[in-house]
């Protein structure tokens, strides 16, 4: 086969090598010990990470913890002690913290850990709530016994009404906290956990709400005893329609103001104690506002108005129905942009809107869409490569619908490291191309500096120990230097100059300066490994059949007898040794072949 | 070429099985049971060598197969005498043999997982001694390997109640999955012996002897390999840690008669003197 077919074809397989090692680069199977880690019986624990702890260690003893935590909390309520109880509030707060991550990183979020760190988060709320609640009817406590003291029918009226709606308010709270009892008791036994002291939580709450009770009867004997209200020289009405509403329902509360002036007045509406709206009377005296249901909890809740802060309505009570939700996620979909994920959200009662849903990669909140008017939600999100679990989530204590989850879905987001990915993805990997086009480029100057290299003036075929009268040894291929001549001159001019100044007196050490020059030179020319090495005969056995074999024999014809023999040449060996060595010299560097 | 061939000849003396004692891989026993015959251990190739026997622990690794009327009165009587066995099975091969013993210990080959775990895998469970016994003597926890469990018997070690039965094998725990304890090891009382149970016969493999592991299972296996007051016997009849393919059964069968590695010597070193003894004579 001819060289260039060769050199074509060891190109190709080259690059085709190139191009494969480039295709299985971005995942090599190699061995290591994750390559062969699994086994049906059995996993390779080189392959693994060790943890250092044992993870579940914290888990029960914090769950304990929590289960004690309310009795603490409501204990040093009903003593009055609200100051140590805001303390083991923020204490039970930062337990909660604690399970909610423990249950994330322990990955139990659909275990019974997790049942049971949603209706403590719930219990947290309720205990936050009851906290706030009895602390703001200590304050009424103290304030209805200064305006008592100063005999204000308003203020009373007031304190009275607000300390109704916080009664209101506590016993739903307490019902709360008794509809959790049940599971939450369950799984603690379950799990072997002392349900002693949450047991006995129950029932200091259940304290509470009857002193409370208590305290709101007296109040309101109180007020109507000693404070009647028919000194006012206005009535003011209060109605409610409908008595129940669920989230984005609208209630319509409604009233009039009866008696003198009656005409463009402010009525001020008060749900749950707090200041919600100011309404102006018609020419009737009729007023109205228009509540939408939202950020409020489920359950039983109070309303009133106030005229002039000094006429008060009787107080009203609607319902929050609480709605449980249920969200769905499509199957997401890999596009260019990213993960598209879609889904809805909606209650029994129909679709949900203005409403923010989370999206959940692997536990971590990655996208919070809201919800539009048909309920539905959409968002694009970035993942890397690798498998990532999906999922969509709603949550909000602050309004009166349930949490829901969707389903789990798995996506495998595609590696882009690979040359023919990055191509097959329609989206070429720059850093990839340039690398490779650099190797293959690299490649392909490298083999073609090899195969133009710089060659061997003469190439001998033939024995190291040919003689020189055989013929056998033939010249493959001739080719004058063209690049070396100047070096050349210089070396040859230095090595004549050295045999001319010693000549004169040591013939001997002159005419080995030449021969050390041709032997170096012709080992250059060859090339021979270690010129050194090789006697004159050896070196002429070397070059037989070279266009300076036969000035070469002359040169060591004469050599030999002046370097070896001592012998003192005439002029006419003299000039022989120096044409020879000019004449070997001549062709050496190419110029002459004769 | 020397070294070559003794690599060669090294490669085909082991084997891959899974448990076998032939295994230098990570899946294989060769690490116990070279510290176990290092230590004096026997092997019980038939049920019948195990008559006579006192102060014994036997130790079946993996059993496969069904156990024979014979073999289970041989080792119901060995265990009679007032001896040890431990049965190391998570496949529920074992349980043939459990019911020949008229032992209340079954093994339920589940996939078991927990949260406490060494490794971060579902695959490493942690169990803790559950009562006072002497194979958990000195034994803090065990660092199980996909471990079964047993049921029956008295706990010796159990998982903590943040363990459950992996039906769908994704590693969570699933909503239909409960938490509970699961027995490990369990052992029974049989005539004037005992019977232990262990879910795991991955404790005994060689990627469970690395350090770290090391330092927490090495106390269960010294009971094995250090113990003073019985025996260790090594059951190689049904046990899977005396699989091997057929040419590595024929390495041992030689290496084990000293007669047959005499001989082979000799037919080397006649074959070797024969060629040089050639080449002098065709030189010359």
């Amino acid at each position: 086969m001819k060289r260039s077919r060769l050199h074509i074809l060891a190109l190709i397989l080259s690059i085709a090598v190139i191009v494969t090692i480039f295709v299985h680069s971005p995942t090599p199977v190699l061995y290591s010990p994750e390559y062969t880690a699994f086994t049906k019986n059995q996993t390779n624990p080189a392959a693994l990470e060790s943890l250092g702890q044992d993870r579940g260690e914290k888990l029960l003893p914090l769950m304990s913890d929590l289960l004690d935590a309310p009795g603490t909390i409501i204990l040093n309520i009903e003593y009055g002690d609200m100051d140590i109880a805001e303390r083991d509030l923020q204490h039970f707060r930062e337990l909660s913290r604690s399970i909610d991550n423990l249950v994330i990183n322990l990955d139990m979020s659909e275990s019974e850990i997790e049942d049971f760190r949603r209706m403590n988060q719930k219990n947290l709320q309720i205990i936050s709530e009851l906290l706030t609640s009895t602390s703001r009817l200590d304050e009424l406590n103290s304030l209805e016994i200064r305006f008592r003291d100063q005999e204000d029918p308003q203020m009373m009226t007031s304190i009275t009404y607000e300390g109704e709606s916080l009664r209101n308010k506590i016993s739903h709270l307490y019902q709360e906290y008794l509809s959790q009892s049940e599971p939450l008791a369950s799984v603690s036994t379950r799990l072997d956990l002392n349900t002693t002291g949450y047991e006995l939580s129950q029932e200091n709450f259940g304290d509470i709400v009857k002193r409370i009770e208590n305290e709101q009867e007296d109040r309101f004997y109180v007020l109507q005893t000693q404070f009647p209200s028919d000194q006012s020289d206005n009535d003011l009405m209060i109605s409610v329609q409908p008595a129940e509403g669920s989230y984005h329902d609208t209630i319509r509360i409604s009233g009039s103001l009866s008696g003198i002036e009656i005409s463009n007045k402010k009525v001020d509406l008060f749900i749950d104690t707090a200041k919600t709206s100011t309404s102006i009377t018609n020419s009737q005296g009729n007023w109205q506002y228009q509540y939408r249901i939202e950020s409020i909890p489920a359950g039983l809740h109070t309303a009133y108005a106030v005229y002039k802060n000094s006429t008060f309505s009787d107080i009203v009570t609607f319902s929050v129905i609480f709605l449980n939700t249920h969200i769905v996620l499509e199957n997401p979909e890999i596009s260019e942009s990213g993960l598209l994920c879609k889904g809805a959200l909606f209650t029994d009662s129909g679709p949900l809107d203005g409403v923010k849903v989370h999206l959940l990669a692997d536990n971590g909140i990655v996208a919070s869409p809201l919800t539009d008017i048909e309920g539905n939600f959409h968002a694009v999100i970035g993942l890397s490569p690798g498998d990532h679990q999906i999922k969509a989530v709603f949550s909000d204590s602050t309004v009166p619908l349930s949490g829901s989850e969707s389903r789990t879905y798995t996506v495998t987001i595609p590696a882009s490291g690979s040359l023919l990915a990055g191509i097959s993805d329609n989206r070429p990997d720059i850093p990839s191309f340039i690398i490779a086009g650099m190797v293959i480029l690299g490649t392909i100057i490298a083999g073609y500096s090899y195969i133009h290299r710089k060659k061997p003036k003469f190439k001998v075929r033939g024995t190291h120990t040919a003689r020189p009268e055989d013929s056998a040894l033939e010249i493959e291929e001739v080719v004058p230097f063209l690049t070396d001549s100047s070096r050349h001159d210089s070396r040859m001019e230095e090595a004549f100059e050295k045999y001319l100044a010693i000549a004169g007196s040591n013939i001997r050490e002159a005419v080995g300066i030449l021969f050390s020059h041709l032997r170096e030179e012709i080992g250059r020319s060859l090339p021979l490994r270690n010129p050194r090495s090789f006697t004159p005969r050896e070196l002429c056995s070397k070059i037989s059949g070279l266009p300076f074999f036969e000035n070469f024999r002359t040169f060591i014809g004469h050599y030999e007898p002046v370097r070896y023999g001592n012998r003192d040449p005439d002029d006419h060996e003299r000039d022989e040794i120096v044409k020879s060595f000019e004449a070997i010299s001549r062709k050496l560097k190419g110029g002459d072949e004769n | 070429m020397l070294f070559c061939l003794v690599v060669l000849l090294l490669h085909i003396s082991t084997s891959s099985y899974e448990y076998s004692r032939y295994n230098l891989e990570w899946n294989g026993t060769s690490i116990f049971f070279n510290s176990a015959i290092s230590a004096g251990a026997g092997e019980i190739r038939e049920s019948a060598q195990l008559t006579g026997k006192e102060r014994s622990i036997l130790l079946i690794i993996a059993p496969e197969g069904t156990f024979t009327g014979e073999e289970i009165a041989d080792i119901f009587e060995f265990i009679a005498r007032g001896n040890i066995v431990v049965l190391a099975d998570e496949s529920g091969s074992g349980n043939n043999l459990l019911e020949g013993l008229e032992s209340e210990i079954r093994i339920i080959p589940a996939n078991i997982t927990s949260i406490d775990r060494y490794y971060d895998d579902s695959s490493s469970v942690i169990a803790y001694p559950s009562s006072r016994d002497p194979l958990n003597a000195g034994t803090d926890s065990l660092i199980l390997n996909r471990p079964a469990y047993v049921r029956g018997g008295q706990p010796v070690f159990s998982t903590s109640i943040l363990t459950w039965i992996d039906g769908n094998g994704n590693g969570r725990i699933d909503e239909m999955e409960e938490l509970g304890i699961y027995s490990i090891i369990s052992r029974e009382d049989i005539g004037n012996g005992i019977l232990y149970v262990l879910a795991d016969p991955s404790i005994f493999i060689n990627g469970m002897h690395s350090r770290e592991i090391g330092d927490r299972n090495q106390p269960f296996i010294d009971i094995f390999l250090q113990n003073d007051s019985f025996s260790l016997l090594l059951e190689q009849g049904r046990s899977r840690t005396a699989t091997a393919d057929a040419h590595v059964r024929g390495i041992i069968f030689v290496k084990s008669s000293s007669l047959l590695k005499i001989l082979l010597f000799t037919v080397i070193g006649a074959i070797a003197s024969l060629i040089v003894w050639k080449r002098y004579m065709g030189v010359t």
